[in-house]
């Protein structure tokens, strides 16, 4: 997981917006990028800076420890390390970093929070009913 | 149902565990060695309400509600379906199974691969909030019945002084008749002895002593404690209570 991070962000600061990883699209934000509305998108997001709305992709979500994010969230994996306020799906893993700060509700097939996150809201773990929307 | 306790010892000498609770992250890990500490093994099983002035792991199944001042820690295969409170630390691990209502915590840690479901709610003193609701919760119940009877608190005190002015107006054997073990002073002196002795309802037989009586009823609702008044049967009654004296020495009169 770090690895992966790792690599996203190095790209995110080579190229900022819409990069090309091992063919799958990533949309990178930096800490001064703000988003405001809907974004659906085939793909990964890289979330820094402030982000406000909704945001429904099929790869995978990462907040950066500096971002604020106020929106609803569904992504196959979800990292949260910055300050979330929304509902969050992950299809697949949530993960808090230890300083994500996330006050919402929470549906997850699998969850991992690392000591020192704070999380305020309801967890739901297992099969989703509703919508994976861009699939 | 087994309780096992790791170190029975440091039962006798329980630190303050509170303090260490609210110590959050310096002071928990080098205390945890001497404070309480109950371990639920893999076979072991747990059915209703466990309070724990410490630490509490559990690698076996809890099917109520866990409440610790100091970690909880849920490990293993250990299963735990209840509400959870962790005045510190809460770790569930990666095998370990939590579904619950209520996680109420002050930091916590899920590992990846664990079963989790319920409500989180964290802050620095995750403990401080169900317990002052438990503590908060009895009183508004108690408070609704006394209600009605502080009422008569109020007016018991009020229908004493009131007669106790008219008998003053009165000769003294109005008093003499209405206290049987002062006649005496009742002949020879005036008002002052009235006022008190009206007061005392119990000794009395006369006439008057009725209506004295049906006062006395309401001073035992005022021990059951009782401040705020309906005012309105406190009005009745001290409007019944004086008329009742009066006519009495009305007829003493007549």
């Amino acid at each position: 997981m770090d690895v992966q991070e790792a690599v996203a962000e190095g790209q995110a600061s080579a190229e900022n917006g819409e990069v090309k990883r091992d063919g799958k699209k990533q949309f990178s934000m930096g800490p001064g990028d703000i988003l405001e509305g809907k974004l659906i998108y085939d793909g990964s997001v890289h979330a820094d800076g402030r982000v406000e709305g909704e945001v429904r992709v099929t790869g995978n979500i990462d907040v950066a420890s500096g971002a604020t994010v106020k929106a609803l969230l569904e992504g196959g994996n979800v990292t949260l390390k910055g300050n979330v306020e929304g509902m969050v799906t992950a299809r697949d893993k949530l993960t808090l970093g230890r300083n994500a700060r996330l006050s919402g509700d929470i549906q997850v097939k699998r969850l991992q929070i690392d000591d020192g996150a704070t999380l305020n809201g309801h967890v739901r773990m297992g099969d989703f009913e509703h919508q994976a929307s861009g699939q | 149902m087994t309780l096992s306790t790791r170190r029975p010892a440091s039962r006798a000498a329980t630190p303050v565990p509170v303090e260490n609770g609210s110590d959050g992250v310096g002071g928990t890990d080098a205390n945890i060695g001497q404070r309480n500490s109950i371990v639920l093994g893999p076979r072991d099983r747990l059915v209703g309400e466990l309070f724990v002035e410490g630490d509490l792991r559990v690698s076996g199944t809890v099917k109520g509600t866990i409440e610790a001042t100091g970690d909880v820690e849920i490990s293993g295969s250990g299963k735990v379906n209840g509400d959870v409170t962790a005045y510190n630390r809460l770790t569930v691990g990666g095998d370990a199974t939590l579904i619950a209502g209520d996680v109420r915590v002050a930091r916590l840690t899920v590992e990846d691969g664990a079963q989790f479901s319920g409500k989180v709610t964290m802050g620095k003193r995750a403990g401080d909030a169900p317990r002052a609701v438990a503590v908060i919760a009895p009183e508004p119940a108690r408070q609704p019945d006394p209600v009605p009877e502080p009422v008569a608190i109020e007016v018991a005190p009020a229908a004493a002084e009131q007669p106790a002015p008219a008998a003053v107006t009165e000769p003294a054997p109005v008093v003499a008749e209405a206290v049987k073990t002062a006649p005496a002073k009742a002949g020879s002196v005036a008002a002052q002895p009235v006022k008190s002795q009206p007061a005392k309802p119990a000794p009395a037989k006369a006439e008057p002593v009725k209506s004295v009586q049906v006062k006395v009823e309401p001073v035992k609702a005022a021990t059951i404690k009782a401040p705020p008044a309906k005012p309105e049967p406190a009005k009745v009654q001290a409007a019944k209570a004086p008329v009742k004296p009066q006519t009495a020495q009305k007829d003493r009169r007549r």
